[in-house]
């Protein structure tokens, strides 16, 4: 048990990282990454959800859609209870938590079009993980994230001082960035983890 | 809104990926072959113009509070709908997209168009506006899987010509630089992509503006 | 109060709706989709097997064992008999650079060699999966045992796939596997 928990959290951290190799959430990752500081904090709110996400789908999952044999309703349900989630996180931080709030705030809403949310629970019910492997597989897939964008947006801020051509000035310049980064994380992929 | 405009603008001056930025990801992760870009491209399309009719003739009915939610419920169904139809009659197309035809749900593409025109405009305009978009979509996939299939494995048309296997272009043994159909590769032909578009509009506006100057 | 209550009462309302139509549409798709699933594994299962010999994949019996082979962890799903008694089919899932793969194995009990390889199932998504199915790879593995069927890196005679050398090394530890599991069977 312990093992597949290490397996699977230095897969999703590491070797199979959602942005650099999976290609899922690069959306707020190519938009929310111009501050560390921004990056920090949607990363950590991916973070949030993410692990939260795959733990209520997971019920959702087994105990209604596939008990009732309902496996065809599962993107329908799955991205309503990840908007319902979200909608709840915001409310709940809103009064509680108004300092996280007002750090996490305005990146909540964005947080339900981040395809490594949905991307996350459906894999999890690709890939047959039990309740606590969902839950793991949830957070660390966030951590991976939250590792992707901290180590994007630092060179991001660095990048604005360099010179490059005109018509790679905004976007085309960070993609670049980003393959660079990509390509360094390919050397994880040779990693094996012993069981 | 004239029809020669929304076909400019979906191909070319608002094109969804390189100049809205929208729908990155599903860009990037399977363009490898000429058959998962069309593949992807033409679902994307069928799903956006068929979201784009129903939300647009919904639109007066949904009440503004909830409209975000009914127009994911509608377009997960939508998705789902397609998801099935592509494991019943086109399995292997639906095997090597796997997980990211479900995720054209949170495909940035089609709820950004469902709530900036759909929601505005009438159905006719609306389904115009989303075989456009779709196109230029499809467009920019196409030219990204046969950049990456070219440099990447020396083919054209993989999973389509010659029994799946793709046309050698620069004959059999060419070896590729495989480094560009892995995660690096979308990455910086994306990149290369936009910043060739910038360059052209760029240049285009100066064109413009000589021709104001001249006048 | 009253206006949460109409809103959740459309929400719910579009949301049967679509419900509805989705499931129309899975009861459509429903023959369709098992029929698929069943031809490709058939064809997989065919694929693997010396010519002329057949095998039934409705004979499977499940196994659901996980055994490490070079570090990798690699899932016995099921094997199948074929009609020559000394052949079987062993169904392996194990993870490949960027998803999961199942691939089917035939072993030649008698001798301990591979038949066959064919990928049931793969989730990578740059295709890598698809190249392991290609002859120029696989037919390296058809009279392999379990000392020569691993990658030249790893002590055995395969080539790997140039630039997959994680797939070609996920493959090949799973036909390892298959192999050790059949020559083990009673």
């Amino acid at each position: 048990m312990l093992s597949s928990i290490i397996t699977i959290s230095l897969g999703a951290i590491l070797i199979n990282n959602f942005i650099f190799s999976q290609f899922l959430g690069c959306c707020p990752f190519l938009g929310c990454s111009s501050k560390v500081d921004t990056a920090i904090g949607m990363g950590l709110a991916v973070t949030f959800v993410m692990g939260l996400a795959s733990a209520i789908c997971y019920v959702v999952n087994t105990y209604i859609l596939v008990a009732l044999h309902l496996e065809f309703l599962q993107t329908l349900a799955f991205i309503l209870v990840i908007a319902a989630l979200v909608q709840f996180v915001e409310m709940f931080l809103k009064k509680s938590i108004p300092s996280l709030y007002s750090a996490l705030g305005i990146y909540l809403p964005l947080i339900t079009t981040n395809c490594a949310v949905l991307g996350v629970v459906l894999l999890n019910v690709q890939n047959n993980y039990n309740f606590i492997e969902s839950t793991v597989y949830g957070i660390t897939g966030g951590l991976g994230f939250l590792l992707a964008i901290v180590l994007f947006a630092s060179v991001r801020e660095r990048v604005q001082f360099a010179e490059y051509p005109e018509s790679f000035e905004g976007f085309p310049i960070c993609l670049v960035t980003a393959s660079l980064l990509a390509l360094a994380f390919m050397g994880f992929s040779g990693m094996s983890i012993p069981v | 809104m004239n029809v020669k405009k929304q076909f400019k603008d979906g191909l070319i001056t608002n094109n969804p990926v390189l100049v809205q930025l929208l729908g990155m990801c599903s860009t990037m992760a399977i363009t490898t072959s000429l058959f998962n870009g069309l593949g992807m491209g033409i679902s994307v399309l069928i799903i956006l113009t068929c979201c784009n009719i129903v939300i647009s003739a919904l639109r007066k009915i949904i009440p503004n509070d909830i409209r975000i939610a009914v127009f994911v419920v509608i377009i997960a169904g939508f998705v789902t709908i397609v998801d099935y139809v592509l494991k019943a009659y086109l399995p292997a197309l639906s095997e090597s997209l796997g997980v990211f035809i479900p995720l054209i749900v949170v495909n940035c593409i089609i709820i950004g168009r469902a709530e900036a025109f759909a929601a505005k405009n009438s159905v006719g305009a609306s389904a115009l506006d989303g075989i456009f978009q779709g196109l230029g979509y499809t467009v920019v996939l196409t030219v990204m899987c046969i950049i990456r299939e070219l440099l990447g494995k020396g083919t054209f048309g993989g999973g389509l010509l010659n029994g799946g296997e793709g046309v050698a272009i620069f004959g059999e043994s060419f070896q590729g630089a495989m480094l560009l159909t892995m995660p690096f590769g979308g990455f910086l032909t994306l990149g290369c992509l936009i910043a060739a578009m910038q360059f052209a509009l760029k240049k285009s506006e100066e064109k413009k503006k000589k021709k104001e100057e001249n006048k | 109060m009253n206006k949460i209550l109409k809103l959740t009462l459309i929400l719910f309302l579009v949301s049967a709706v679509v419900a509805g139509v989705l499931g129309g549409v899975y009861i459509v798709t429903e023959k369709p989709i098992a029929e698929n699933n069943a031809k490709v594994t058939r064809e997989a299962y065919a694929a693997v097997m010396p010519e002329g010999v057949g095998i039934d994949p409705m004979n499977s019996v499940d196994v659901g064992e996980t055994v490490s082979v070079n570090g990798a962890s690699i899932s016995l799903i099921k094997y199948t008999a074929a009609d020559d008694g000394k052949t079987y089919v062993v169904e392996a899932e194990t993870s490949g650079s960027q998803g999961n793969i199942v691939i089917a194995v035939g072993v030649d009990k008698e001798t301990g060699t591979c038949t066959g390889i064919a990928i049931v199932s793969s989730s990578e998504t740059s295709g890598l999966g698809a190249e392991a199915s290609k002859p120029a790879f696989s037919n390296q593995l058809v009279g392999a045992d379990n000392v020569s069927c691993f990658i030249t890196k790893e002590g055995g005679t395969v080539e790997a796939i140039s630039g997959a050398t994680i797939t070609s090394k996920a493959v090949t530890r799973s036909v390892a596997a298959a192999i050790d599991f059949v020559t083990n069977l009673g």
